[in-house]
């Protein structure tokens, strides 16, 4: 991993399209201000890993939507 | 178009049916082109990989069993799919199954939005205190046990 010092106010710049500021320091807290392509998203990693953790669960069921539609019919309000 | 799939074997779609992710999906980032399927009539819908025949996610309407959600995004979120008239938007949830105990949860907090007109779409990601990730809509009943 390649680390880097850096003081509040300074910036690192990721290939030609990706700006991380360090914005403020306060105790063990580095607050980052963070520039990226809207194609690019930035996510807190630890809740990233959750999302992908959901959406393996997602990808991994083993029923068919018959068999779960049996067990969690359509709200009855909300039939078309 | 003719597609390959695990569960369905050789269907058929047409091309407006396609519905891409520019970004991918977290997780499985090289697989971009999906389209949806309808088995059986309750909820739930396939959100089939065009990419891998083996990948499918099982999704559903929020609305079904989350009646008062309403997602509130930045105009930036909506750009990169094209999304200006929110008319045109669709929301889907991720649904997720889980056993012992069997539980069976939808994804609030990071829905699937899609522009019904591009086919574009993307997972959003909302800030974690408005929804959770685990919205359980079945928990079985835990077995009695005789004494």
């Amino acid at each position: 991993m390649l680390v880097l010092a850096r003081k509040v106010g300074e910036s690192v710049i990721i290939g030609d399209s990706i700006e991380i500021t360090i914005v403020d320091l306060r105790g063990d807290v580095v607050r980052l201000g963070i520039k990226a392509p809207v194609d690019v998203p930035v996510y807190r990693k630890e809740i990233y890993e959750q999302i992908v953790r959901e959406n393996l669960a997602s990808s991994d069921v083993d029923l068919s939507l018959e068999e779960l539609g049996n067990i969690i019919p359509t709200p009855p309000d909300k039939k078309k | 178009m003719k597609v390959q799939t695990k569960r369905f074997g050789e269907i058929s779609i047409s091309n407006q049916d396609v519905i891409e992710f520019p970004q991918g999906i977290p997780g499985f980032s090289g697989k971009k082109r999906f389209v949806l399927l309808k088995e059986g009539d309750g909820p739930f819908y396939w959100l089939q990989s065009l990419d891998d025949p083996s990948l499918a996610f099982v999704v559903t309407n929020p609305l079904f069993f989350a009646p008062d959600y309403r997602i509130k995004l930045h105009r930036d979120q909506l750009k990169d799919i094209d999304l200006t008239d929110l008319a045109n938007g669709e929301v889907w949830v991720f649904v997720s199954i889980r056993r012992e105990p069997f539980r069976v949860t939808i994804n609030l907090q990071a829905p699937i939005l899609v522009n019904r007109v591009t086919g574009l779409a993307k997972q959003v990601l909302l800030p974690p205190e408005e929804y959770p990730l685990q919205y359980e809509i079945l928990r079985a009943e835990k077995e009695e046990v005789a004494s």
